[in-house]
């Protein structure tokens, strides 16, 4: 005799979901909301006199098609779709926020150095080479930084000007660029998927060793000597000049980039049909 | 029924109507159109949520994760500050079609 499985709401709800898609279509707030719909619409189809099971194929019919669900919701979530201008715009988006977590980290690691809490030549020598602390420091905070030498294209930047530069051109990058912080946040949500976001973050980390900024402004080891000679041979030790040059550069990335960056900004997605 | 154009719409104004007497959750706002429309306003059902998504990041409403009586999470939505705003503005704008279709439709002999 046949001995049919019962049927399980929760699991026929979680199957639903799982057919019904993933990111970044749906995010999971999404796929949540819409299960909860499901319940709700079960409990009042139960009511009716249908049984779970048929109360759940009604609820999953009224809900909509996936294709459907799909698009509308796409709208709402949307994946960044890479163009050249798009990436030119992270390519200086990512190179400049790069620096600034790398400036935190040294000014910590200078902290740390002055406190006497550690004694590495490495940082003693990137705290130097960014101008934090002077040669003379440098020299005097310990016997590594000798071992290690100073490298002849040891140069120290102006923090002020350079600190200057990067707030404004955070700033201007963010504001002209995206001219919404939602977009920021619709990025950020696109990279939900684990594989997304470690594919996102290696291909930033590409965009910092070859974004010609990061060249221009930060003399990276050998990106420097590569930036001095091949890419920005115009560019000299003036901090205010590389300044300059870095803000017009990431000005022409910006514009290249708004009308890539306005397609997937909320403001201009259509309302869902009702 | 309506058609699917009017419906679209209406949809912005009549959530923001519908979450000015108090917070409501998705399903509930789709089964409180049905009622009040007599059925003749029907939404697709899961297209709900992206305009209640789209009106949240508009600044429009807000919405709260709470657990319900089953035990299961849902997403309850109220208005915002702004939501006011554009509900009062959504009046404006349909009662001057209202009535110029009202003053339209008295003037003109009947069709049929």
């Amino acid at each position: 005799m046949e001995n049919p499985t019962p049927f399980d709401l929760n699991e026929a709800i979680r199957l639903w979901q799982q057919n019904l898609g993933a990111p970044p279509s749906f995010c999971a707030d999404d796929l949540e909301e819409l299960a909860s719909h499901l319940r709700a619409s079960v409990q009042k189809l139960k009511t009716t006199g249908l049984s779970e099971e048929e109360a759940f194929q009604t609820a999953v019919r009224r809900i909509g098609e996936r294709g459907q669900l799909e698009r509308e919701f796409a709208k709402i979530n949307p994946a960044v779709t890479w163009s050249l201008p798009l990436f030119s715009f992270w390519l200086a988006a990512g190179a400049y926020l790069f620096q600034v977590v790398y400036w935190l980290i040294v000014c910590i690691l200078t902290w740390c150095a002055r406190s006497g809490w550690r004694d590495d030549a490495r940082l003693v020598y990137e705290a130097a080479r960014v101008g934090l602390i002077s040669r003379a420091e440098a020299a005097r905070i310990g016997p590594p930084f000798h071992a290690f030498g100073v490298p002849p294209f040891l140069h120290q930047p102006d923090p002020r000007a350079l600190s200057i530069e990067l707030i404004l051109v955070i700033i201007l990058i963010v504001r002209l660029a995206v001219g919404s912080w939602k977009v920021v946040g619709a990025f950020i949500r696109s990279f939900e998927r684990p594989i997304r976001a470690a594919l996102g973050l290696v291909m930033l980390g590409f965009v910092v060793i070859l974004s010609p900024a990061v060249l221009t402004n930060y003399q990276m080891g050998w990106g420097f000597r590569l930036a001095q000679s091949t890419y920005w041979p115009m560019v000299t030790s003036n901090e205010i000049g590389q300044a300059a040059v870095n803000a017009v550069l990431v000005c022409i990335m910006v514009l290249l980039a708004r009308p890539a960056l306005r397609k997937i900004s909320p403001s201009d997605h259509g309302k869902a049909e009702g | 029924m309506l058609s699917k154009e009017l419906v679209a719409a209406s949809t912005t104004t009549l959530v923001l109507s519908i979450l000015s007497e108090g917070e409501d959750y998705g399903y509930a706002l789709i089964q409180r159109v049905h009622e009040l429309s007599g059925g003749d306003m029907q939404w697709s059902e899961g297209m709900l949520y992206p305009v209640l998504h789209w009106m949240e990041k508009e600044d429009l409403i807000e919405s709260e994760w709470r657990a319900a009586e089953s035990g299961h999470r849902r997403k309850y939505y109220r208005l915002r500050q702004e939501g006011r705003k554009a509900l009062r503005a959504e009046k404006e704008q349909w009662m001057a079609v209202h009535n110029l279709l009202i003053k339209l439709w008295k003037t003109q002999p009947r069709l049929t």
